[in-house]
């Protein structure tokens, strides 16, 4: 099978900017795109520079970017981006850090957010079992992190996130995912610490692309991202600006079907946080009189069909009593 | 001290499971420690590991019955003060991993499963689905980043450096900028991993280069039985990679071409669970003797049903999808015997030191040893944690006791020139070229069967690619993330070790675990019952033998 590979190349030493090469292949059918890269490693070029080890997505080394989307290029076939209709291969580092040479970028800022999670058990040491016995775990209690322990750290979710395009401080899908692994570990004795610790690593900070849906090994960050608010409002964390933005949201629009925009402002950065409404004022003030926001409390008009809404709102309530 | 000013009492090399619980242990141990990895820790090939790690921790269960079964899955080659040790301490290392955060399976009461695994005589291999490594390489990591382990992530070891047979420390190169440095260390630990891809479509990852052992060797450290290369049963044929025995543990059936569950009539008893080397040598004689399909014979699950391949082995369903194109709720998976692990290494005693003072090892790249000719499926990262653990107290307790000794000053100016001459030559010779004529060379002449004739003819051309690489060259001159640099020196390792395999093959004419001549098809316990030790001779390895520690469990004929 024929195809077109073309790679950004940058070598610091040499080259002032990226730029991209263009490699004709003659691949195997069922050909990956690491076997792309490979081939052409050995046969046309032995300066292009990626990472890789294992070849089957379970060390996570070999994410970038193809035809636009951010992928585990061993996983990865061929075939399977003809099939989506691209007929070249692009291939570029993966987005969101810096790149140090050709396709490997620097992952240093990733890894720190990782460590950031403090991701070790951190058990209550009375409750240890002997050093003959385990902690007894059922399969039940073991579940919702099941998923987390999938992760291999191949950034391919942080490397399509938006929101880490832009905010360097926030701990990203991959940070969130091995946090809720120990939030949701029944040993782990500090589950409070970490979620308190986690309004400020970011947690409501994911705005809900959902890019990270595309886990290559069902991680499925954003869910447990939105388990973790979950858990986070339960344990009574409630006193920052994510949960009480949730909380406003989810009453407004359970009253009216509508969002009351100003009062979601207001009482979200918190109606005694004067300081906060001092900030927030000009913005808001402006906003006001281009038309852009509503009067706060000035009564909201309903949607045509409130029960609707409301019926929405307790299948989800019961569905997560179920 | 030495010029980059780095200096540590122990200094592991490799950041998988075996080299990140060495540095754990000998940290916890109060020594000032690093390691260094040629990739980031959690990109090892630990995490590859799928179907589990052995421990006698179920209720019925005993060690000593692990024990035996690990000796005689050996063919008896395995020191059994050794595997002594692996055995008896493998419950309290689960129950140490379990307490420090991994994630095992449990049965329905909270208590941690276990699966049948191939030559144990019970089921007890412990598990997270097949995922068993990555979680492990997780839980361990997660002890590093803890304890505050200084990290050269990254960084190649191009060399050893040993005067009057004392470590004194390494070279390191610092992939991202080139720079080559001294690391000066009391005690070294190497825990550097397989050499699978000396062969050809190994299950191995692309970095199991065995570096490490190689350049041991080249340091004057004895390396042992490397002629026992363990072919695992069931690898994909498409790229080698593996599926777990753990499919097999949980009742898949291997058929050949007429639908037949060939194994029992190689294993009567123990059927598709019997060693690794006799049900790869069956299903390699099926498909010489023309019952294969296409090169291969199928893996069955189709009757444990989608829900347990679910649970028990999702992994492998999308491994066999994405890279066979078969769907294993669906279709049996074709799969055939690929090299998958080195039995030999560094030779090391029971505390995982090596003749070297100040030399240890610890893993894969060592033998201490434990699996002797044939290492029995679950025991490769329960060794890598036992002795991972007991590598770094040991360096740690060399360290306490000795002093740094000096660095010689020429072993830096050495590996600068090293580089200097590739990056000078006009060599015509390709990395790629030679690599892919060793690793064919390997698969035809040192495969599942071997002979005199096969193998004298591979040991010719492997001496002639050794001859060859004096002409390599390479077009990148750069600093920064050199890979062709890095291949380079990893196929000049590869050369070595596979002339190690050659020779110590060749001399060994008996059939024991996992070598298996036609022309000697018999164990022969009256002259092989030793341990193959080759050191490196100036044209060459040069080969001796060391007696096996026996113990408890007198040679007998291995039937399954």
């Amino acid at each position: 099978m024929k195809s077109t590979f073309l790679i950004q190349r940058y070598v610091p030493e040499v080259d002032s900017a990226p730029h991209v090469e263009r490699y004709e292949m003659d691949l195997w059918d069922e050909a990956t795109i690491l076997d792309g890269l490979l081939a052409i490693k050995d046969q046309r070029d032995d300066s292009l520079a990626f990472r890789r080890a294992c070849r089957h997505a379970i060390c996570g080394s070999c994410t970038m970017v193809v035809n636009g989307y951010s992928k585990l290029v061993c996983k990865t076939s061929i075939a399977s981006e003809v099939k989506r209709g691209r007929t070249e291969l692009r291939i570029t580092p993966m987005r969101t850090m810096r790149v140090m040479k050709d396709l490997i970028v620097d992952m240093a800022p990733f890894w720190k957010h990782f460590r950031d999670m403090e991701p070790w058990l951190q058990p209550d040491p009375k409750k240890v079992p002997g050093p003959n016995e385990e902690y007894r775990v059922t399969p039940e209690k073991l579940a919702p992190s099941r998923k987390d322990l999938n992760c291999i750290q191949c950034a391919v979710c942080v490397s399509d996130c938006g929101v880490a395009e832009v905010d360097s401080h926030f701990a990203g899908p991959m940070a969130l995912a091995k946090a809720h692994r120990f939030v949701t570990d029944p040993r782990d004795s500090k589950r409070k610490e970490r979620l308190q610790a986690l309004v400020d690593l970011g947690l409501w900070d994911c705005a809900h692309a959902y890019n990270c849906m595309e886990c290559p090994k069902h991680v499925d960050p954003a869910l447990a991202i939105a388990d973790l608010r979950r858990i986070s409002v339960q344990a009574g964390i409630t006193n920052n600006i994510g949960a009480r933005h949730s909380a406003v949201f989810t009453k407004s629009v359970g009253r009216t079907g509508r969002l009351d925009e100003s009062m979601l402002v207001l009482q979200t950065v918190g109606i005694t946080n004067i300081a906060g409404q001092i900030r927030n004022g000009p913005q808001g003030l402006r906003m006001l009189m281009k038309g852009k926001l509503p009067l706060p409390m000035v009564q909201q008009e309903r949607v045509d069909n409130p029960k609707e809404v409301r019926r929405i709102y307790e299948a989800v309530a019961s569905g997560e009593e179920r | 001290m030495v010029d980059s000013g780095l200096q540590f009492d122990v200094l592991v090399v490799g950041a998988g499971l075996a080299g990140m619980r060495a540095a754990v242990a000998a940290k916890e141990a109060g020594a000032n420690v690093a390691m260094i990895s040629k990739v980031h820790p959690m990109r090892s090939h630990s995490g590859a590991a799928q179907g589990g790690i052995n421990a006698a921790v179920a209720k019925d269960d005993n060690w000593e019955n692990h024990w035996f079964d690990t000796v005689k899955g050996s063919d008896y080659l395995a020191d059994q003060d050794a595997a002594e040790i692996l055995t008896r301490r493998a419950p309290e290392n689960i129950y140490e991993l379990e307490h420090l955060g991994c994630l095992f399976s449990r049965w329905p009461d909270g208590r941690i499963a276990t699966r049948p695994f191939g030559g144990a005589g019970f089921p007890r291999t412990c598990f997270v689905a097949d995922i068993t490594g990555h979680v492990i390489l997780q839980t361990v990591y997660e002890q590093i980043l803890k304890n505050d382990v200084t990290v050269f992530e990254e960084h190649f070891v191009p060399a050893l450096v040993v005067e009057d047979n004392i470590c004194r420390g390494v070279i390191s190169m610092d992939l991202a900028t080139g720079r080559l440095q001294a690391i000066h260390a009391k005690a070294v630990v190497f825990a550097t991993g397989g050499s699978g891809r000396v062969f050809y479509k190994s299950t191995n990852s692309l970095i199991s280069t065995g570096d490490g052992v190689a350049i041991a060797y080249r340091a004057g450290a004895p390396v042992e039985d490397m002629e026992f290369i363990q072919f695992h049963p069931t690898t994909l044929a498409s790229n080698g990679v593996l599926i777990t025995e753990g499919a097999r543990g949980e009742g898949a059936y291997l058929l050949n071409a007429a639908g037949d569950r060939f194994m029992f009539k190689y294993a009567p008893s123990k059927g598709e669970l019997a060693s690794r080397d006799v049900v790869a040598r069956a299903e390699w004689t099926e498909i010489l003797e023309g019952r294969g399909v296409k090169g291969c014979v199928l893996l069955d699950l189709r009757h444990l049903g989608e829900a347990r391949i679910q649970e028990r082995l999702p992994q492998i369903r999308e491994l066999a999808i994405d890279f066979a194109g078969v769907d294993p709720v669906d279709s049996p998976v074709p799969i055939k015997p690929g090299a998958h692990y080195t039995m030999g290494g560094i030779r090391v005693d029971k505390s995982c030191a090596s003749p070297i003072q100040g030399f240890f090892a610890a893993g894969e790249c060592s033998a201490v040893s434990v699996h002797g000719s044939n290492r029995l499926g679950g025991n490769s990262i329960l060794e890598t944690v036992v002795f991972g653990k007991i590598a770094g107290i040991s360096a740690a307790q060399y360290a306490r006791e000795h002093d740094y000794r000096p660095f010689p000053a020429t072993a830096l100016q050495a590996q600068e020139d090293r580089r200097a001459a590739l990056f000078h030559t006009k060599g015509t010779e390709k990395v790629a070229t030679l690599r892919d004529a060793m690793q064919a060379v390997m698969n035809e002449h040192f495969h599942i069967f071997r002979d005199q004739a096969t193998m004298s003819a591979g040991l010719k051309k492997v001496k002639d690619l050794r001859a060859r690489f004096k002409n390599v060259g390479i077009n990148d001159h750069t600093m920064v993330f050199n890979t062709a640099l890095t291949e380079a020196y990893e196929l000049d390792a590869m050369l070595d070790l596979a002339d190690i395999i050659g020779t110590g093959a060749l001399a060994r004419t008996e059939s024991r675990g996992a070598h298996a001549r036609t022309d000697f098809k018999d164990r022969d316990d009256g002259a092989w019952l030793k341990h193959t030790v080759a050191t490196l001779d100036t044209d060459g390895p040069k080969l001796s033998y060391e007696p096996v520690t026996l113990g408890k469990f007198q040679p007998m004929e291995r039937v399954y």
